[in-house]
């Protein structure tokens, strides 16, 4: 009997054991292909023109090129690029917090006159692609005088119709109780939302934050066309310099590229644990 | 005292009133979509205009990829606030001399230069640049960045370029190898790539050289079921089934020796050039011929003023910098910078320009393409027309779909999309 017992445990204890390993190879082969890209676009920011589309690919170059990305940085006025990036990802990140945590917290544990309604008709504006509106987008800027400004690069994009989608799930995940046992302590709406819900939603936040903030750093489209001056111009349209309609200077393209993405890999390496569970209990897959 | 203060004072009046004069500089706009070292090569002409004409300054403003700079064309016209001048397609122009804009938003380029300058330039692009205006042809745009098909191909393996069609299959089809034994040819006498929507224009190309029209003198049909276009189809078909086609940029594989002739732009020459480095000796041809005759096709943006917006102040002095523009020594210097064809043809012939091309060999099948050249309609339909064309040469290059009924089939798409063309206009390629 002791005999049977601790074989079925050594068992049980192989089969763990087998089953892990093989997640973790499955997961490890999965993580390679998801990074075959990056790894492509670094070892192709090392390379000499002539060597970027041979095939099959040489991963290493035999001459490492670094001077890409000196070439890449001095093509464009990158220093004001990555500064506006910044600066516009933050701005709007911040007050998309502000404006999505109220809005978020109002649909999903206030009750108001015409709320559903209300919230249809916002999640139908996601559905409008955003070039449709490109041009009486343009005009309005033209009127307000705000072309080649910092408030067109952020005033409309200080409101997220998904970032407040994704924090209403995540606000309805969270008891009602807790409001009940605030309100019997005097509290009014606005300080149980900013000193008692905002601190248990940091998952959400974060994950709100970390959407917009990279959102609002790849912004192509809008800043190339509210925008005229370098001064006033961001990373994306930066990468626009090694691209033609005829062909591309890849090398340079990709040493360009590897600057951009380090920032944000980082910010999500240091985010991720929170952005998983942002992600898990909003109930987004 | 006093005097002293009183002549300090209209020393200070007189420097302020003839300063601020001289700081009153007509600016003017210049919307491009040259990025990378065709940039550099217009802020240099620029700063060299600026230096110039103390009393203008011309502001180049880099708008992205072409179709960034068209939607921003797009919408300033619609907000009443375009730039004095910009980059733009002969079917991007009606756009903006619809009759549903209140006044034209362009003004008439040909009544603000030289006209003597339109007799020195190659007919084709005098042509490309006329647009029927209220009922009367108006040279309304000058030729900027432009540029033929010609054929690339590798020196050290093909030392004679095909000139014929059946030459270019039987030497394409020569050099085709099975270089590891699996059965499959891996190296190729030559490279297509279809699903580019450039397969439009090359494609009409071989339609011409089969002796075949495009398009009423009316614009408002196509013959793209004719004997010719079949015959052109019928060819490229032919060509595709013992060639490499590829979605990449050919410039890449022509470099890594796995096909030795392509046919594509001449903007695209210097793109061969950096891919190719050292490894071997390439050129350019123009010569190729069709049952019929030789032609080629002239691709690239010409420049307009918008006179919208804009005082007659701001027209002139954009006049004054395009006719800079387009000036022998400046076309040359762009020719010679970025690779495209000179405007003019006395800089074609200048003794600089040909020097230039003595030592860069691959630049003169351009502009030799340039007598027996053609430009697609300067419709505002045609950008959907060519995408249409583009679909239907892929759906048979790569597709297999049936010559005959996708060409009838494309005929009938292509007449319906030109239906909207307004009456009085005229086509000739």
């Amino acid at each position: 009997m002791h005999a049977t017992t601790v074989r079925s445990r050594k068992r049980v204890a192989w089969k763990q054991r087998s089953g892990k390993l093989l997640s973790y190879a499955l997961l490890g082969a999965g993580a390679l292909v998801m990074s075959v890209p990056f790894l492509w676009m670094l070892s192709t920011s090392l390379k000499a023109p002539d060597e970027v589309r041979t095939f099959p690919p040489q991963w290493i170059p035999g001459v490492l090129h670094w001077e890409n990305y000196v070439t890449a940085w001095n093509a464009a006025p990158f220093d004001w690029y990555f500064l506006n990036s910044f600066f516009i990802a933050l701005v709007t990140t911040l007050f998309e917090l502000v404006t999505t945590t109220m809005a978020a917290y109002a649909f999903a544990k206030m009750e108001f006159f015409g709320k559903r309604v209300l919230f249809v008709v916002l999640l139908s504006t996601m559905m409008i692609p955003g070039e449709v509106l490109l041009i009486p987008n343009y005009i309005t800027m033209v009127k307000l005088h705000w072309i080649d400004t910092y408030w067109a690069l952020t005033v409309p994009w200080i409101v997220s119709v998904f970032g407040i989608f994704l924090l209403r799930q995540f606000f309805m995940s969270l008891p009602d109780a807790l409001w009940d046992a605030a309100q019997l302590d005097g509290c009014s709406r606005f300080r149980f939302l900013w000193r008692i819900l905002v601190p248990l939603a940091k998952p959400g936040l974060v994950t709100v934050a970390l959407f917009k903030f990279i959102g609002s750093w790849n912004a192509f489209l809008w800043v190339i066309i509210m925008t005229n001056s370098p001064q006033k111009r961001t990373i994306p349209v930066g990468l626009l310099n090694f691209s033609q309609d005829t062909g591309t200077f890849f090398e340079l393209l990709t040493a360009a590229s590897t600057m951009a993405v380090l920032p944000i890999l980082i910010l999500f390496f240091l985010t991720q644990k929170q952005f998983i569970q942002g992600i898990a209990r909003s109930g987004i897959r | 005292m006093f005097r002293r203060g009183l002549v300090l004072a209209v020393l200070l009046a007189l420097t302020l009133t003839f300063g601020l004069q001289a700081q009153d500089k007509v600016v003017v706009t210049f919307w491009h979509a040259m990025s990378g070292g065709l940039g550099d090569t217009v802020d240099a002409l620029v700063a060299q205009f600026n230096e110039q004409n103390p009393d203008v300054e011309v502001q180049a403003v880099f708008q992205g990829r072409y179709g960034d700079l068209f939607q921003k064309e797009l919408a300033s016209v619609a907000a009443g606030e375009p730039p004095t001048i910009a980059q733009m397609f002969e079917n991007w122009t009606p756009q903006f001399l619809q009759p549903a804009l209140d006044v034209s938003a362009l003004a008439p380029i040909g009544a603000l230069i030289d006209a003597a300058v339109f007799d020195d330039m190659p007919q084709i692009f005098v042509k490309a640049n006329t647009y029927t205006v209220g009922g009367t042809p108006v040279i309304t745009t000058v030729p900027f960045n432009k540029s033929a098909t010609v054929l690339y191909y590798n020196k050290d393996v093909v030392p004679n370029p095909p000139q014929t069609w059946d030459e270019l299959l039987q030497v394409a089809g020569s050099l085709n190898k099975d270089t590891d034994g699996d059965g499959q040819d891996d190296v190729f006498g030559f490279g297509m790539r279809p699903s580019s929507s450039g397969i439009s224009e090359i494609y009409l190309t071989f339609v011409r050289m089969a002796g075949g029209s495009i398009i009423s003198p009316d614009c408002k049909s196509v013959d793209l079921n004719s004997d010719a276009a079949v015959t052109a189809l019928t060819f490229l078909k032919n060509l595709a089934s013992q060639s490499l086609v590829t979605g990449d940029f050919l410039d890449g594989v022509f470099a890594d020796n796995k096909i030795f002739m392509y046919y594509d732009t001449s903007a695209g020459i210097g793109f061969a050039a950096r891919a190719v480095g050292d490894k071997f000796n390439w050129s350019t041809s123009g010569g190729l011929s069709g049952p019929v005759s030789t032609s080629s096709v002239i691709q690239g943006t010409n420049l307009g003023i918008f006179k919208m917006g804009h005082s007659q102040a701001e027209i002139d002095a954009a006049a004054r910098f395009i006719q800079f523009l387009i000036d022998v020594p400046q076309t040359v210097f762009w020719a010679e910078q970025t690779g495209y064809l000179p405007v003019r043809n006395s800089a074609i012939n200048s003794s600089g320009f040909q020097e230039f091309l003595g030592n860069n060999d691959s630049y003169r099948a351009p502009t030799q393409s340039l007598a027996n050249a053609f430009v697609t309609p300067g419709l505002s339909e045609w950008g959907d027309v060519r995408l249409t064309i583009a679909d239907a040469v892929q759906s048979v290059l790569i597709g297999d779909a049936p010559i005959a009924d996708t060409l009838k089939q494309l005929n009938v798409d292509v007449d319906d999309a030109l239906a909207t063309v307004p009456d009085g206009l005229t086509c000739k390629l």
